[in-house]
């Protein structure tokens, strides 16, 4: 019966993937060569005439399905060595930042070498994506990383990466025009050299992949029973990760980063029921292959005009449903895993007390405000700022310090205070230390609510902006919230289905921008989340009112959220109602997220790094890590404000992104600082 | 591209090191020569009334003090005689606008183009702030705190006039706030002359109606992108002003005036006469294109009918930007 079973098995998968594989080819070709006869595009493919339109055939569309199927087959097979070599069924070439770490260092070479090629563009990937992987493989804690940690700190480097690549796009707007497309992957080909380049790449590796695929299922077992069996694991390892990081350089040097394949190919065949490595490999590939080609089809019909719909968006569209579907089918791993990541504070005997740790952070609130205010891009002006202060009479300078510096870095000072309370509030009641707004989708869903709004209403106001990125951010983190529920807020669940509804809404926005040729740069800017131009208006609308109701009530509920964190059983135990609690928490901590995103747009780090660093100093208690952490949401975006608008003065730097430069090292160093502890 | 990045670095570091020395540059000296000024040109020629994409803004005295925050607007200013006293990203207008005058040694950046720098733009102390409604309808409450600011939109959306007609017509609009109508009627008047002069050329060198493929061209991941005209820009109409004709079926309406596309495109317009902007550091057809087969198979190449323009050819500028364009246009085809 097994017998009979694999083989009809093998002959589905093998024998129907590769008949779909043909048909998809054919299906591309001619969607492809549209309004040429079918008899030119069958004599291209027999290598017979040779007028333009047989080469074009030959030489243009030919290499775009193949480059298709290499890069699919690439990524799915990298998705399987990676998932093996982490033992981790959520690792992918994209869930652990690899390509995003490969894509920033081929914009930076493109950036520094204008004449890169394929080799230089494949050194850089490999250098970032081998780059990536390490850190995020060292930050989850080596070899004892669970599954969400990896996954976790990939997206966090994923976050820091694509905050990096996207300076790069807003100060060179006019040469990096083509990279925005590039940047979510695209097959266009102009001829054989892309292929010619990637197939000797995937055939090596697919080859010592299928050698070493008996030490992968031995790898499986884990590593004392590997050790047992006298496997010397760490050699094996060391070629898989080399193995891994090439495949993925070669399809980011090639056709720029394209996610979801890696993790959905491998995935589907072990649904199917593979569970050796040999067949599996064989397998994802083939299926790998299969995806993209379709992506890709289907990425043309939404677009049939000469623009092109970034595959990668595509792939994400599809992609993100299916992991969500993952996440529930594997709801018993979840549980069984039962990370509960501790909330850790730290355990040092000499600790500051917490007396003087407020006073301390007080004292740096104050100071990173004067400096924020006196600040200029002209240096630090004291006197000029004291003068304007005291003499009302100096209209311009007055205006200068007063409405355009003192009221922007109090709108940064209250935004910052607003997302560490959202992202402490979310950490508490998901018990979750890495859950932040930006993590459980609020950031996309805000820009894709803003993006929707501009393509709905042409002429409406700009003004409006705002109401639509706090829609979408509500509506993301509802779908989040519900879909969490149904998973009794798993941390690594929660976090995944962020994940996924996070790259849903960034294909959309990626999709809208392209097909609807909007001015992209503008929205990157928007996007990448700014206190540009920020002051009273602002404070005013959006942010003052929240922050005097927010702030107590949720102070109030520190104690009960103090209940929740000893875990759902002993919350009850206690009289608490954890429904209850919850849901006022949540919409406490999505309307502080919400108005802040309407006041900047989507800075992300903040309330994910704020409270960790105020727990670590100051304990388990909710109600003293609340107030630092508060400061230290001030502090840090008061200091990107001033940073943003001093480094390259005159111009500016999307405050977001400086808080991603100085927020997700800081956030790597505290999640490292845990495992060593 | 690498001497522009080395320049941010070290532009960087005077600032960082820069930072806690007292600035000589205080916006009171500037007051004073400002003060000054106005009172000499305030000769009572009263207020004027400009319509632009967002309504219309009312001058009480004639501008001196002009920012501009997008580069076709500094462009017009310079046609009509006119330094501004502040443009954003002067080395982008410097690298990709070539017109004559040029900007003054003095003019101050004032940042990019996204964000500008609102604190420069203060302390320059405008009285007129120009820009696009495009860029920067965001911020406009906070621009109009500063001074006056008028947006005009380059880029009509479909059915609301053509990108040329736009360009005029913002130009003539321009000219009235800083009261220059004379200046704008020659310098508009020169334009009609020199396009009259070139459709002569093209016709002595029997070209008229010539079918002219107009790109733009860059590389994105190693492979030629390369952007092709439609009918509603303002490149293809100033090429309809010398008598050429717009080989690309550029029917279709597109905000910008361009579709991008790839080399398989081009084997439907062979037959035209191929014209292209490409950057010396990125020149597509001199790497990515060179040994491609289609490319050297298309009539265009075998019959050596493709065209360089200069990379600097600015297709998106004002009245100046339209001459050169039309200018090298014709020097090329003609080929002088």
């Amino acid at each position: 019966m097994m017998i009979k079973n694999n083989k009809m098995k093998s002959i589905l998968v093998f024998g129907g993937g590769g008949a779909l594989l043909f048909l998809f080819s054919w299906l591309h070709l001619f969607q492809s060569a549209g309004t040429y006869t079918s008899k030119i595009v069958l004599e291209a493919v027999m290598f017979q005439g040779d007028t333009v339109q047989h080469e074009i055939v030959r030489s243009i569309y030919l290499p775009r399905i193949a480059i298709g199927i290499l890069a699919g087959a690439s990524l799915a097979v990298a998705g399987v060595l990676f998932q093996t070599l982490t033992k981790n069924p959520l690792a992918s070439p994209a869930t652990l930042g690899v390509n995003a770490g490969a894509y920033f260092f081929v914009v930076l070479g493109a950036v520094l070498l204008p004449t890169a090629f394929f080799t230089n563009g494949f050194v850089m990937a490999f250098a970032g994506g081998a780059l990536a992987a390490i850190l995020v493989f060292v930050m989850s804690g080596g070899f004892h990383a669970t599954p969400v940690k990896m996954a976790l700190a990939g997206m966090i480097l994923t976050l820091l990466f694509s905050s990096l690549t996207s300076i790069f796009q807003i100060f060179y707007e006019t040469e990096t025009s083509g990279l925005f497309l590039w940047g979510n992957g695209s097959l266009v080909q102009q001829d054989w050299r892309g292929v010619l380049f990637a197939i000797p790449i995937l055939i090596l590796v697919t080859c010592v992949a299928l050698l070493l695929s008996g030490k992968m299922d031995i790898l499986l077992l884990g590593e004392e029973k590997a050790a047992s069996l006298g496997e010397n694991i760490k050699q094996t390892q060391v070629v898989l990760f080399i193995l891994a990081v090439g495949l993925t350089a070669t399809t980011v040097s090639v056709v720029g980063p394209i996610g979801f394949v890696g993790l959905i190919a491998p995935h589907l065949m072990r649904l199917i029921g593979f569970r050796k490595h040999r067949p599996l490999i064989l397998a994802s590939l083939l299926w790998g292959a299969n995806i993209l080609l379709f992506a890709d089809i289907l990425g043309r019909v939404l677009d049939p005009t000469l623009k092109e719909v970034p595959v990668g968006s595509v792939t994400a569209l599809i992609g993100a449903p299916w992991l969500i579907y993952l996440i529930f089918r594997h709801r018993s791993m979840f549980r069984r895993t039962n990370e509960t990541m501790t909330l850790g504070g730290s355990n040092r005997k000499k600790r500051i007390p917490y007396k003087w740790l407020i006073v301390l952070g007080l004292a740096g609130l104050v100071i990173s405000f004067i400096f924020g205010v006196v600040a200029s891009g002209q240096g630090l002006q004291w006197a000029e700022t004291w003068q304007a202060l005291t003499n009302p009479d100096n209209h311009g300078l007055r205006f200068i310090v007063l409405e355009l510096r003192m009221s922007r870095v109090l709108v940064a000072l209250v935004c910052g205070l607003l997302l560490a309370m959202s992202g402490l509030i979310f950490q508490g009641i998901l018990r979750n230390p890495l859950a932040d707004p930006s993590v459980l989708g609020v950031t996309a869903g805000a820009g894709m609510g803003a993006i929707l709004v501009l393509f709905l209403f042409t002429n409406i106001s700009v003004a409006l902006l705002p109401v639509g990125a706090i829609a979408g951010a509500v509506l993301a983190i509802a779908i989040v919230l519900i879909l969490g529920w149904k998973l009794s807020f798993q941390p690594s669940a929660l976090a995944l289905i962020g994940i996924a509804v996070s790259s849903f809404a960034s294909a959309i926005i990626q999709l809208f921008i392209t097909r609807f040729n909007m001015n992209a740069a503008g929205a990157l800017t928007w996007l990448s989340g700014s206190t540009y131009a920020t002051g009273f208006p602002e404070l005013q609308l959006y942010l003052l009112i929240p922050l005097l109701i927010l702030l107590p009530v949720s102070f109030i509920y520190m104690k009960r959220l103090n209940v929740l964190g000893l875990g759902e059983d002993e919350a009850v135990n206690l009289g608490e109602n954890v429904s209850q609690t919850r849901i006022v928490l949540a919409i406490i901590a999505t309307v502080a997220a919400a108005s802040s995103v309407a006041a900047v747009g989507t800075i992300g780090f903040v309330g994910l790094v704020a409270p960790h660093l105020a727990r670590l100093l100051s304990g388990y208690d909710n109600r003293k890590i609340y107030g630092l952490s508060l400061l230290f949401g001030g502090i840090l975006l008061v200091v990107a404000d001033t940073f943003s608008r001093v480094i390259l003065f005159p111009k500016e730097i999307p405050s977001g992104l400086v808080v991603a430069l100085i927020g997700a090292p800081l956030f790597l160093w505290l999640m490292n600082r845990q495992h060593n502890r | 591209m690498v001497k522009k990045w080395g320049m941010i670095l070290s532009a960087s570091v005077i600032v960082l090191t820069g930072c806690g020395e007292e600035t000589e540059n205080l916006p009171e000296q500037d007051e004073d020569t400002y003060e000054s000024e106005t009172e000499n040109s305030a000769t009572g020629d009263g207020e004027t009334t400009i319509t632009h994409a967002l309504g219309e803004t009312t001058l009480e005295e004639k501008p001196e003090r002009i920012v501009v925050l997008e580069w076709v607007y500094a462009e017009n200013l310079l046609a009509l005689g006119t330094q501004p006293v502040g443009v954003a990203d002067i080395d982008g207008y410097d690298a990709w606008v070539n017109v004559e005058p040029e900007l003054a040694e003095d003019v101050t950046d004032v940042g990019t183009r996204q964000e500008p720098s609102l604190e420069e733009i203060a302390r320059l102390e405008p009285d007129l702030i120009i820009t696009a409604a495009s860029r920067h309808e965001g911020i406009q409450s906070q621009l109009e705190q500063l001074a006056p600011t008028v947006m005009f939109e380059p880029y009509p959306e479909e059915g609301e006039g053509d990108q040329y007609e736009e360009m005029i017509s913002t130009f003539e609009e321009m000219a009235k706030a800083v009261g220059k109508e004379q200046e704008a009627v020659e310098v508009l008047a020169d334009l009609e002359d020199s396009y009259d002069m070139l459709a002569e050329q093209i016709n002595d060198a029997g070209l008229t109606d010539t079918e002219v493929l107009l790109s733009q061209a860059y590389s994105a991941n190693e492979t030629a992108v390369l952007r092709l005209f439609t009918d509603n820009s303002m490149a293809v109409q100033i090429m309809e002003q010398i008598n050429l004709q717009n080989a690309f079926d550029g029917r279709d309406f597109e905000l910008y005036g361009y579709v991008e596309t790839g080399v398989d495109q081009l084997e439907r317009y062979e037959d035209a006469h191929f014209t292209y902007i490409v950057q010396e550091d990125d020149n597509v057809f001199e790497n990515q294109l060179k040994d491609n087969i289609v490319w050297n198979k298309l009539n265009f190449v075998q019959e050596h009918r493709n065209y360089a323009l200069p990379g600097d050819t600015w297709t998106f500028g004002g009245p100046l930007s339209a001459e050169v364009f039309a200018e090298q246009m014709t020097d090329i085809l003609v080929g002088e």
